[in-house]
């Protein structure tokens, strides 16, 4: 993967089941745009709202997770923490945010 | 015919007590009764106890039907009681606590497909590090009620037609390190 792209994109597991179009949708407008975007390599579930329900305490470490893997551990990859991602599942979203934050 | 009333020495206010410490609970204790949340829930026509309710026999202690209702597994998380809950109170996230000692202490409606849906997504997860929706769908039709699947025969194959039905078992590279830290914070919980 290379660092050309502008945008992270974070698709979420629904966006890959259920909400393909949405994802189509999406990827073909910043096609258009001309704005680079690229799949975060090797994501992992966000847990949604169901993983709440079951364990608190994973469910905040898998979405840690999926961030520092990338961002942290492997130092070839520290430009991720500069890029904005983009995360069109709402709750994926939302989780991103509170990340971040 | 059940007894429909509760006494108070059934009510363990021990337990309550406890419940109101957790982080983002604290403040269910400034519960004014309104009634904004069950005004504003979406759901709340097809619950066993409205929201309202919930609160109030949490504070005070009514355990075991709190964690029996379906109430708690009807919440979809769409955060509308919060954002309108005049004393601040999180209710979604009192609502996650209840659902994780529902299953904790194996309270919740052993039938019902959400709790065991949420259980079926999250050895999912675990194991492969992504969902997928199908098999997550068939496993939790197969542990609460098969038939259900005759029902969903019809939405399945529209959705199979336009794609967006997968059959494809999702897995990611480094789900290794991902059960090592369900492992970990299993330690936490």
């Amino acid at each position: 993967m290379e660092p050309s792209a502008k945008y992270l994109y974070y698709p979420g597991c629904s966006l890959k089941g259920t909400g393909i179009a949405y994802e189509e949708s999406l990827l073909t407008t910043f096609r258009l745009l001309e704005l680079p975007i690229q799949e975060l390599p090797d994501w992992n579930c966000c847990g949604a709202t169901t993983y709440m329900s079951v364990s608190e305490t994973s469910a905040s470490c898998w979405r840690q997770e999926t961030w520092h893997w990338h961002a942290g551990q492997v130092p070839e990859t520290c430009w991720l923490h500069a890029m904005p991602v983009i995360s069109p599942c709402a709750r994926a979203r939302n989780w991103w945010h509170t990340i971040r934050r | 015919m059940e007894r429909q009333i509760r006494y108070q020495r059934e009510a363990d206010l021990e337990w309550a007590h406890k419940f109101t410490k957790h982080p983002n609970c604290e403040r269910l204790l400034l519960c004014i009764q309104c009634g904004t949340c069950s005004g504003t829930c979406p759901l709340s026509v097809y619950m066993d106890l409205t929201p309202r309710q919930v609160m109030a026999m949490v504070r005070e202690g009514f355990r075991d039907d709190v964690l029996r209702s379906k109430t708690i597994w009807l919440c979809a998380s769409c955060y509308a009681c919060s954002v309108e809950c005049p004393q601040n109170i999180k209710i979604t996230d009192i609502m996650y606590r209840l659902k994780r000692e529902a299953i904790q202490s194996n309270l919740y409606p052993k039938r019902f497909p959400i709790p065991v849906l949420a259980q079926e997504f999250c050895e999912l997860v675990r194991r492969r590090g992504r969902n997928s929706e199908f098999w997550v769908v068939f496993r939790m039709a197969f542990r609460s009620n098969p038939f259900v699947l005759l029902t969903m025969a019809r939405t399945g194959w529209d959705l199979w037609r336009t794609g967006r039905l997968s059959l494809r078992m999702e897995r990611i590279q480094r789900v290794n390190e991902l059960q090592y830290i369900s492992a970990a914070s299993k330690e936490v919980d």
